[in-house]
């Protein structure tokens, strides 16, 4: 995986679950009341310079917002850090609609990897601002730099906020666009399969993507939909091409144009006797490890071609 | 878990229930073999993914209902993300037979440790 990638959608599912007080995860943040509230939301300040923090949390028992910006490299942005220093409170409840009594007070809060503190320290620094500093570590996340307008918060990551960062959640927000293939395979496949099992004739690349993802209909921006979607096209047809090959194929007389795209399945489990249904899921189990593999390594099992893809492929070419 | 929003803003809602296991799994790799073999009487299919060597995630389906149930499954722990429009039962099932096959200590916690079974 991409160390970016991974960073910055561990770092989403860290506080969320953070947030939501999740099981093998300290409980420190929820208890001080703090409950996440936008997601990748961007606002306007007074002066109408725009700030896109990757996550916002509130919390009423304290009075106070913090603006989460992940920082998967060792570079901290000079303009971004004076943007972010342009926010007020009011900005906070008239621009992000967080409500007064959880933004009385506020903090732009920096995390960044361990062994980029020395040049992100020295970036802030320079900047003369006072935003609390965190580094991820193999125990837990330290506040290294400034501290929060909050004293109990402070107490929190007194010495350190410690977890075992092994067992941060990968499920509340499973991929985004910079995802490996593979990790978009392993969650999106199961709808396929369940489309499979149901006896659904086909589907669409807008009914995946939906069922996948819930996010899909709500936020996802058009560039980032037409991203993810074209990904999501391109690792179904290479189901279809090879290890799904007699499960579901490209329905070819609509499927070249993207936001059409469909798959016929070709399969029926409703009409095997019920103890065989045990046994084909397995086959279909071996079949997405078989695939996922294929993703990570780009090795596939050589499979017999016969004529049906040979005359498919004409039609294709 | 689902997702919410309008005009850019986003957020989600739920979270995960858990199911703690008062005795540590050993044999992690094996546990999630068999609970994702989609055989009787778990009934789940799925490929676990090594996430950390004491940790999996599983995106699974529930073979009773036909319906997705995501997890992330720990020596102590195992986190159920169940999605808006999946069937609550599979909660209630799964439960009933890892207590029965598998262990009859464990118990299911939701919000704020707040033990639901």
């Amino acid at each position: 995986m991409k160390e970016s990638s991974k960073f910055n959608l561990q770092m989403l599912n860290l506080w969320l679950g953070l947030c939501r007080g999740d099981t093998g995860l300290p409980s420190d943040i929820r208890s001080l009341g703090y409950r996440d509230k936008w997601i990748e939301f961007a606002f306007s300040t007074k002066n109408g310079d725009k700030v896109n923090p990757e996550l916002i949390i509130t919390s009423v028992k304290t009075g106070h917002t913090i603006l989460f910006e992940w920082k998967h490299g060792d570079n901290t942005d000079s303009d971004q850090l004076r943007r972010y220093s342009e926010v007020t409170s009011n900005d906070l409840n008239s621009k992000a609609a967080i409500p007064g009594n959880e933004c009385k007070l506020h903090d732009v809060c920096l995390i960044g990897l361990s062994e980029h503190f020395e040049r992100l320290q020295l970036g802030l620094t320079n900047s003369g601002l006072p935003f609390p500093l965190l580094v991820l570590t193999d125990e837990g996340i330290e506040k290294k730099l400034n501290s929060f307008v909050i004293s109990d918060l402070n107490q929190v990551f007194n010495p350190k906020l410690a977890f075992n960062p092994s067992l941060i959640p990968t499920q509340l927000v499973p991929f985004d666009r910079e995802s490996e293939d593979w990790e978009i395979a392993e969650h999106i496949m199961p709808n396929i399969v369940i489309y499979m099992i149901t006896g659904e004739p086909s589907f669409s690349l807008d009914q995946l993507a939906r069922d996948s993802m819930s996010i899909w209909n709500v936020v996802l921006a058009p560039f980032y939909k037409g991203e993810l979607r074209n990904r999501i096209k391109r690792i179904v047809n290479a189901a279809s091409d090879f290890e799904f090959r007699g499960y579901f194929q490209k329905d070819k007389k609509i499927t070249h144009h993207i936001d059409s795209a469909v798959w016929k399945i070709t399969y029926d489990a409703t009409k095997l006797p019920f103890d065989k249904r045990s046994q084909e899921s397995r086959k279909l189990k071996t079949l997405q490890t078989e695939f996922i593999h294929a993703l990570q390594t780009g090795e596939r099992k050589p499979h017999q071609a016969n004529m049906d893809d040979y005359l498919n492929k004409i039609i294709d070419d | 878990m689902n997702w919410t929003g309008d005009n850019g803003m986003a957020t989600v809602s739920g979270k995960a229930l858990a199911i703690r296991f008062p005795t540590s799994i050993k044999h992690l790799d094996q546990f999630c073999e068999y609970l994702f073999s989609s055989s009787l009487p778990f009934r789940l299919w799925g490929v676990p993914v090594m996430v950390h060597e004491n940790f999996y995630r599983v995106s699974g389906i529930d073979l009773h209902a036909n319906c997705r149930l995501d997890f992330e499954i720990a020596p102590e722990f195992m986190r159920l993300y169940l999605p808006s429009g999946s069937c609550g039962n599979t909660i209630a099932r799964l439960f009933t037979n890892l207590k029965h096959y598998y262990d009859s200590q464990i118990e299911a916690v939701g919000e704020d440790d707040e033990r639901i079974f």
